[in-house]
């Protein structure tokens, strides 16, 4: 009965699933990802709208917003110190570490 | 219909595609400032629909966590990572297309396991009593804010935890050393 919800919570998976495996710029990658993480949010919401006792899922929603903004603030610093280094933000030239 | 579901239906209209473009667009301008905007665009059409949803509390705190603060912090990395038009063509490459196929295909598989499951579950409860039960609320924020500090205590303080040591761990190398 809320399947168009759901559809629309699977295509923020699906597209920011797509976005992340594809793009060649760091900060665009770490767009991507926030998007899955807005679409897995979506769909806890979603959830609780559902049943009466709408608690777990909305404090968890919190929890995952909280996290999001930790990974993203420190992704970003990651990120701006190779720019301030390496002068590009290209993923495929992190290979430092690679055997 | 009566009217409640039509304004519903009508907002919802309103907001997906918002959505559904602005997802699109964020990963596939060239330039990576209009993706960025085009992400601002997803946050706030989503925040409405918690709105929409119900979910008041988290809809303002997704207005204020991730506009005003992840959009803003990417807005401002995408300007000093200066890279606005890449030189490169990421597109109509082989790997491009296989990944848009797996992602169809994800997408498509989920899709039918959610159509499969809504005819198991579409006639145990029905539509009006469904609207009817969201009637009758109790003060929501009120009840997150004694739910936060009574049953999900442990996590809420790790939480905390962990956002002072994102805090530190995000300047340390962002910071211009002389």
């Amino acid at each position: 009965m809320f399947e168009k919800e759901l559809i629309l919570s699977t295509y923020l998976v699906c597209v920011g699933f797509f976005g992340l495996i594809t793009s060649r710029n760091m900060v665009r990658a770490l767009m991507s990802l926030e998007l899955i993480l807005n679409g897995i949010i979506l769909n806890f919401i979603i959830f609780s709208n559902f049943f009466t006792n709408r608690e777990g899922g909305e404090i968890f929603s919190l929890f995952i917003i909280t996290v999001a903004a930790a990974e993203a603030a420190t992704g970003l610093a990651i990120a701006l110190s190779i720019h301030r280094i390496r002068k590009s933000t290209r993923i495929d030239q992190l290979n430092l570490l690679k055997w | 219909m009566n009217l409640s579901e039509l304004i519903h239906e009508f907002i919802l209209a309103l907001i997906e595609p918002g959505i559904l473009v602005g997802s699109i667009g964020t990963v596939s301008f060239i330039n990576t400032a209009n993706s960025a905007f085009s992400l601002g665009l997803v946050f706030t059409c989503i925040s409405l629909l918690y709105f929409a949803l119900n979910a008041d509390f988290i809809a303002a705190a997704q207005l204020l966590v991730y506009v005003g603060a992840i959009n803003v912090l990417i807005v401002f990395a995408v300007m000093i990572t200066d890279q606005s038009v890449s030189s490169d063509s990421e597109k109509c490459g082989i790997g491009y297309f296989t990944a848009l196929g797996a992602c169809s295909i994800l997408f498509l598989t989920i899709v039918c396991i959610f159509h499969k499951l809504n005819d198991f579950y579409s006639s145990s409860i029905h539509q009006s009593e469904y609207l009817k039960l969201n009637l009758f609320e109790q003060n929501d924020v009120q009840n997150i804010g004694y739910q936060l500090l009574n049953k999900f205590l442990v996590p809420f303080e790790l939480a905390s935890l962990l956002l002072l040591v994102a805090l530190v761990g995000a300047i340390n190398p962002a910071r211009d050393e002389d």
